[in-house]
C-alpha cells in the first residue's frame, strides 16, 4: 500500500516536474518571437485595401439602410398578416368552397363588396422573389467530430410571391421572411 | 448617396488597416515560417489577403476571422511552394523555421546561448511539430483555432504541441549534458 502511494507520488511529482519544465520552455520559446511585417509592408497592404475598396462594388448595408430595412420589416410584418388572409381567401376562392364573409369583407377595398366580383377562383403568380436582408457570420465551425470544418453563415431573407387574381384584377404581394444557415468548405 | 457610398468604402479600408495592424505580425511570421524568406512570406500574405477579401464578400467584405486567414496563408504558402519547388526543381523543406542569413529570430536574443540551443532543438523538430509550435506559441492561436487551419482535430493539436513541449525538453537536457561535458 505504502509503495504503492509512494509511486503515485513520485508520478505526481513528475508530472509537476514535468509540467514546469514545459512552462519554462513556453516562456523561452516566446522570447523567441519571429519578425512580423516590415513598416513597408504594412503601407503596402494599407494601399492595397485602398485599392480594393474603391474597386469593390459594395452592397450598402450602412446604418441608414439597416433602419430603413427595419423599419421595412415593421411594416411588412403587419402587411403580411393581410397578405396571409388574403391568400386564404383566395385559396377558399381557387377550391370553390363556401366564401367566408368575414375574410371577403376584410378583403374588400373601400367599402366595396368584392365577394360578389371574385366569381371566378382562378389566381396566377405572376413573380416570385427571394433576397437576403440581413447576415452575420458564424466563423469557421466544426461540422463533425472528424475534424471537418467549414464558414458559416447565417442569414434572413424574405420570400416575395406576386399573385393576381384574374376576374378582379388584384395583385396582391405575399411576403414570407426566413432564417437559414450556409456552409462553405474552407479548403481553398 | 454617392457620399455615403465613399465613407463605407473608407470605413472598410480602415477596417481592414486596423486589423492588419493587430494581426499582421503574427500572419507574416507564419507565412515565413511556411516560406523560409521575409520577402515569400509578405507576398504570400499579400496574394492572401486579395483571396480573403474575395472570400469576405457575402459578409460585407469584413475582415476575416483570424483562423480562416492562417488558413487562406497556409494554402497559399503551401501553392507556392510547390510552385517554387518545380522551378528548382528540388526538394525543399516547406517549412524553414530561419534563415541565418536573413535573421528570422530577434538578433538580441541570437546572443543568448540558451536561444540557440533551444533553436537547434527546435530544427530538430519534424515540419508538423514545429508548425504547432509556431502556431501555438508565435501566432497565439488556441487548440481549436489551430485545428482548423490544419484541418485536424483540436485534440490531435494539442497533442502534437505536448509532445513537441517533450521533444524539445529532452533534447535541451541532452544539449546541457553536452555542455556541461
Amino acid at each position: 500500500m505504502d509503495k504503492i502511494l509512494e509511486q503515485e507520488i513520485g508520478e505526481k511529482l513528475d508530472q509537476e516536474r514535468l509540467g514546469n519544465e514545459f512552462a519554462r520552455i513556453e516562456a523561452r520559446l516566446s522570447s523567441l518571437m519571429p519578425r512580423g511585417m516590415s513598416d513597408g509592408f504594412e503601407n503596402e497592404m494599407g494601399s492595397l485595401f485602398c485599392d480594393l475598396a474603391e474597386e469593390t462594388n459594395l452592397v450598402e448595408t450602412t446604418e441608414r439602410d439597416r433602419s430603413h430595412w427595419q423599419g421595412f420589416a415593421k411594416v411588412a410584418c403587419l402587411t403580411i398578416a393581410g397578405a396571409a388572409a388574403l391568400t386564404i381567401g383566395l385559396q377558399v376562392l381557387k377550391e370553390g368552397g363556401s366564401q367566408s364573409p368575414s375574410i371577403m369583407a376584410s378583403l374588400s377595398p373601400e367599402g366595396t363588396n368584392i365577394s360578389n366580383q371574385w366569381g371566378s377562383p382562378a389566381v396566377d403568380v405572376l413573380e416570385k422573389k427571394m433576397w437576403i436582408s440581413d447576415g452575420e457570420a458564424l466563423g469557421v465551425v466544426a461540422l463533425d467530430d472528424d475534424g471537418h470544418i467549414a464558414q458559416g453563415w447565417s442569414y434572413q431573407g424574405v420570400e416575395e410571391e406576386r399573385v393576381l387574381h384574374r376576374s378582379s384584377g388584384y395583385e396582391v404581394i405575399v411576403q414570407r421572411p426566413f432564417e437559414s444557415e450556409y456552409y462553405a468548405s474552407t479548403s481553398l | 448617396m454617392r457620399m455615403a457610398f465613399k465613407t463605407r468604402k473608407t470605413k472598410l479600408a480602415d477596417e481592414w488597416r486596423e486589423w492588419m495592424s493587430e494581426e499582421g505580425h503574427r500572419l507574416v511570421a507564419y507565412a515565413r515560417h511556411r516560406t523560409g524568406s521575409q520577402d515569400e512570406a509578405e507576398d504570400v500574405v499579400q496574394d492572401a489577403l486579395i483571396r480573403l477579401w474575395g472570400y469576405q464578400e457575402e459578409r460585407g467584405h469584413c475582415p476575416p476571422d483570424i483562423a480562416l486567414a492562417f488558413s487562406v496563408i497556409r494554402y497559399v504558402a503551401m501553392d507556392a511552394g510547390r510552385k517554387k519547388g518545380r522551378r528548382q526543381k528540388g526538394d525543399q523543406k516547406i517549412i524553414q523555421l530561419h534563415d541565418p542569413e536573413e535573421h528570422w529570430l530577434d538578433l538580441t536574443v541570437e546572443q543568448d546561448e540558451d536561444a540557440l540551443q533551444l533553436r537547434k532543438a527546435i530544427d530538430g523538430l519534424s515540419d508538423k511539430l514545429k508548425e504547432v509550435i509556431m502556431l501555438k506559441i508565435w501566432s497565439g492561436l488556441t487548440f481549436a483555432q489551430i485545428g482548423e487551419v490544419l484541418k485536424i482535430s483540436q485534440n490531435t493539436a494539442a497533442s502534437r504541441y505536448r509532445y513537441a513541449l517533450e521533444l524539445l525538453q529532452l533534447d535541451l537536457q541532452e544539449l546541457k549534458e553536452e555542455r556541461n561535458g
